[in-house]
């Protein structure tokens, strides 16, 4: 399964929930990915983008313990990371300004994740 | 000795015309019976005075000798009416029994040599029988015999009625406008039209009645000789039998000179009339597009002439009072009207306005303390009261509510009293001119702050419950990932509880944007099937009536069809692209039935065991919806019955 076009790619994870990240870390490693960084939190995930570099793409949790995702957000598109958030809000979920973003629905099967990030690559 | 005044024969071809029918009369009268003796033996004062007065065409009467014997003119014999020809040759006092002192005076004062004039002079005659009011300028002036001495007066009769009657008719329906102005009750209208006109037509009883549709009496007052009642027993239309009524139904006036001697009249009429003791009425109807809308009618105890004017003057008071008590009516309608709007502005805790036609002028708004009020006409409402990323919004209804003449209505923020975000839900309706266009706007807005708050608060809550759910279902996704790790078919576990979480999340988003409230049928299939045929629609055909289902059996739906997908997918008609899914329902006695059909795809097996699909299907399904479902693994599709009871899944109303 490694002659994938996701092979080797680097992918950033800001997800609050532990099991979750796992099953991330599970699914990317499956599609020959590679975890770059997970984050919690997003003053940490802000601050970690710059050292995690190389970045291919992201996925974004929107609701991180009642903080929103936001700013992370505006970080990765400002260093011209593509990314998509991870949501249960719903495709109307989103805050105007970001309604263009591809969303994975949780719970995303596998198939989707690979779609979303080829998606994301690609472009 | 005819000519021998001189009035024939001295003006060629005059013949015995001449001093007209009165000349011929006067010549052929038989003088000698009364006091002037033979024509042969009149003073030639007495000849000339004669001539003079049949030669006149104004009315002229001579009153000769102490007696007052009257010699008078065509002219005059058309005011003497019934009286002539008997008045001529006859003694002045007794010709004019009812004015003879009036007579008796003229004659003293002209036979003293002195002159009288009057004008306008009022006269009670009987000329035809009945009482008459009768109007005169009158000029007597003495005739003196050969030796100076008065020994007649004549007397210019210029009778003045109609232009008085003319003159009194416009007094009085001027009276009566300048009564009808000051009036605004329709009942007082009434009772003074008809108080008026019964003065002015000195009769004994003056009803009005207006009519309505069914031909009830709406308004009824009647006048009595100077006590006013609403006389119920007087029913103006059918008072005198239904052939009078009939003819006032269609405008026809009633004249009744004479109850007695009216030919027109039979016997049962006439015991009506006199049972009333109408002894002769006069009644109008007003027809206004074929139906009697309003009789006027005055009554007289005894036998009277009714003159063309006192119809005329009958019909315009009857015309006058519709109109006025129409008009009143209107009045007090647009009174009453505006009462109990401010009634209801006073009781309204919802914000009043007024807006102009074009929505450019806020003329008034009372703002509850909710938003400003504003007491003076501004343009600067929308300013003042929307925030400008609000103003188009608000503006483009306005437009559209203005184009349709149509009611404007829109739930929008407002900025508060106090300066802060509020919402209100802001109604208006445009009132409409004679023309159809709109004059203004009256507008209704109350504040729903508070709703949309708990809106928004729940809007939050149900956004909130969802992300966990999902990061649940996510996290159990992961738990059995983990846990099934390193097992044998590992991945086919794995992708077979993802499949399922993700049918059941895809069915929690459907309800979600419904607010868990109810869902239709189609978008439970088609949010169910739709990720199985992604990139080719056309294999899928879902058709039914619109009919929505409660939570519960929506997420048992929504599980079903998935599973179904997933069996079609892997085995049956969705695993080829030429296969079909048809899904059809009906509902009929309250019950549902649905078909499930696949065709198109390879030659299906029967599964040899039952899996999780089959069960959730066959057993859970119908557990779940308290009805019945066949699955059958026909060779040529898999086919899926399910029918259920309506009651089980329709939405609680």
């Amino acid at each position: 399964m490694n002659d994938k076009p996701l092979n080797g790619r680097r992918i950033f994870v800001v997800e609050d929930e532990s099991a979750i990240v796992m099953l991330l870390e599970d699914m990317l490693e499956e599609l020959g990915c590679e975890l770059a960084a997970a984050s919690a939190r997003p003053a940490q995930a802000i601050a970690a983008i710059p050292r995690s570099t190389p970045i291919d793409a992201a996925i974004l949790d929107i609701n991180l313990d009642g903080q929103t995702s936001y700013d992370v957000a505006d970080a990765l598109a400002a260093s011209g990371i593509p990314f998509a958030f991870a949501t249960g809000y719903g495709s109307n979920g989103l805050k105007d300004g970001y309604a263009h973003r591809p969303v994975l629905q949780k719970p995303f099967t596998l198939v989707e994740l690979e779609r979303t990030l080829s998606h994301l690559i690609q472009r | 000795m005819s000519e021998s005044f001189g009035l024939t024969n001295q003006h060629p071809g005059g013949g015995n015309t001449t001093g007209g029918e009165m000349g011929a009369l006067v010549r052929g009268y038989d003088w000698a019976r009364t006091p002037l003796g033979p024509i042969a033996a009149w003073p030639q004062c007495l000849k000339t005075a004669t001539a003079l007065v049949l030669n006149s065409a104004v009315p002229i009467v001579m009153l000769w000798g102490p007696d007052g014997i009257m010699i008078y003119n065509d002219a005059y014999s058309v005011f003497a009416g019934g009286r002539h020809p008997r008045l001529l040759g006859s003694k002045v006092l007794e010709g004019w029994p009812e004015v003879a002192d009036f007579n008796a005076n003229v004659m003293k004062v002209g036979m003293a040599g002195g002159t009288l004039a009057y004008r306008d002079q009022e006269l009670t005659l009987y000329r035809t029988g009945a009482a008459e009011q009768v109007w005169m300028n009158l000029d007597y002036s003495p005739v003196l015999d050969e030796s100076g001495t008065p020994a007649g007066v004549i007397a210019i009769v210029i009778e003045t009625t109609d232009r008085i009657l003319a003159e009194r008719r416009l007094n009085f329906l001027f009276a009566l406008g300048e009564e009808f102005r000051r009036i605004t009750d329709p009942t007082e209208i009434t009772a003074r039209a008809t108080e008026m006109l019964g003065r002015q037509l000195r009769v004994a009883a003056v009803g009005y009645a207006g009519f309505d549709e069914q031909e009830t009496i709406v308004t009824e007052r009647c006048w009595h000789g100077g006590t006013m009642q609403n006389d119920a027993a007087v029913d103006p239309l059918n008072r005198f039998g239904p052939r009078i009524a009939a003819a006032l139904r269609q405008g026809h006036s009633l004249i009744v000179d004479d109850v007695e001697s009216d030919a027109t009249l039979d016997d049962a009429e006439r015991a009506a009339f006199a049972a009333q003791g109408v002894g002769a009425a006069l009644a109008v109807p007003l027809v206004r597009n074929g139906r009697l809308t309003a009789i006027l009618y005055a009554d007289y105890p005894t036998q009277r002439r009714w003159t063309r004017d006192d119809e005329v003057v009958a019909r315009d008071v009857a015309e006058r009072t519709r109109a006025a008590v129409e008009r009143a009516a209107v009045e007090t309608a647009i009174r009453d009207s505006e009462e109990r709007f401010r009634a209801l502005v006073q009781a309204s805790s919802d914000v009043i306005y007024q807006m102009s036609a074009d929505w450019h002028e806020l003329r008034e708004l009372a703002g509850r303390n909710f938003i400003a009020d504003t007491t003076h006409v501004s343009r600067t409402w929308l300013q003042d009261y929307i925030f400008p990323e609000d103003q188009k919004q608000v503006t483009d209804a306005i437009d559209e509510a203005i184009r349709g003449k149509s009611p404007f209505e829109l739930e929008h923020r407002v900025r508060r009293v106090d300066g802060t975000v509020g919402w209100t839900l802001s109604r208006a309706v445009p009132l409409l001119d004679r023309n159809g266009e709109i004059a203004q706007w009256f507008g209704a807005a109350s504040d729903v702050t508070a709703r949309r708050q708990t809106q928004e608060h729940l809007r939050l809550l149900v956004d909130e419950l969802n992300h966990r759910v999902k990061n649940t279902l996510a996290t159990v996704q992961s738990i059995v990932t983990q846990v099934v790790r390193g097992m044998p078919h590992s991945e086919d576990v794995r992708g077979a509880i993802e499949s399922r979480l993700g049918a059941l999340s895809r069915s929690h988003d459907l309800l979600t944007r419904e607010s868990w409230e109810t869902a239709s049928l189609q978008d439970i299939a088609d949010q169910a099937l739709r990720p199985f045929v992604d990139g080719n629609a056309d294999q899928l055909t879902i058709t039914g009536d619109e009919i929505r289902f409660r939570p519960k059996i929506a997420l048992a739906l929504g599980m079903a069809f998935h599973e179904l997908a997933t069996n079609a997918a892997k085995y049956g008609a969705l695993s080829t692209s030429a296969g079909r899914i048809v899904i059809t329902w009906s509902t009929a006695d309250d019950r549902l039935r649905l078909q499930w059909r696949e065709r198109g795809g390879p030659a299906v097996v029967p599964p040899e065991k039952k899996g999780f699909g089959s069960r959730l299907i066959e057993r859970g399904l119908a557990y779940d919806l308290d009805g019945s479902v066949r699955l059958d693994y026909a060779p040529a599709g898999v086919t899926c019955d399910i029918e259920m009871p309506l009651a089980a899944g329709a939405p609680k109303t």
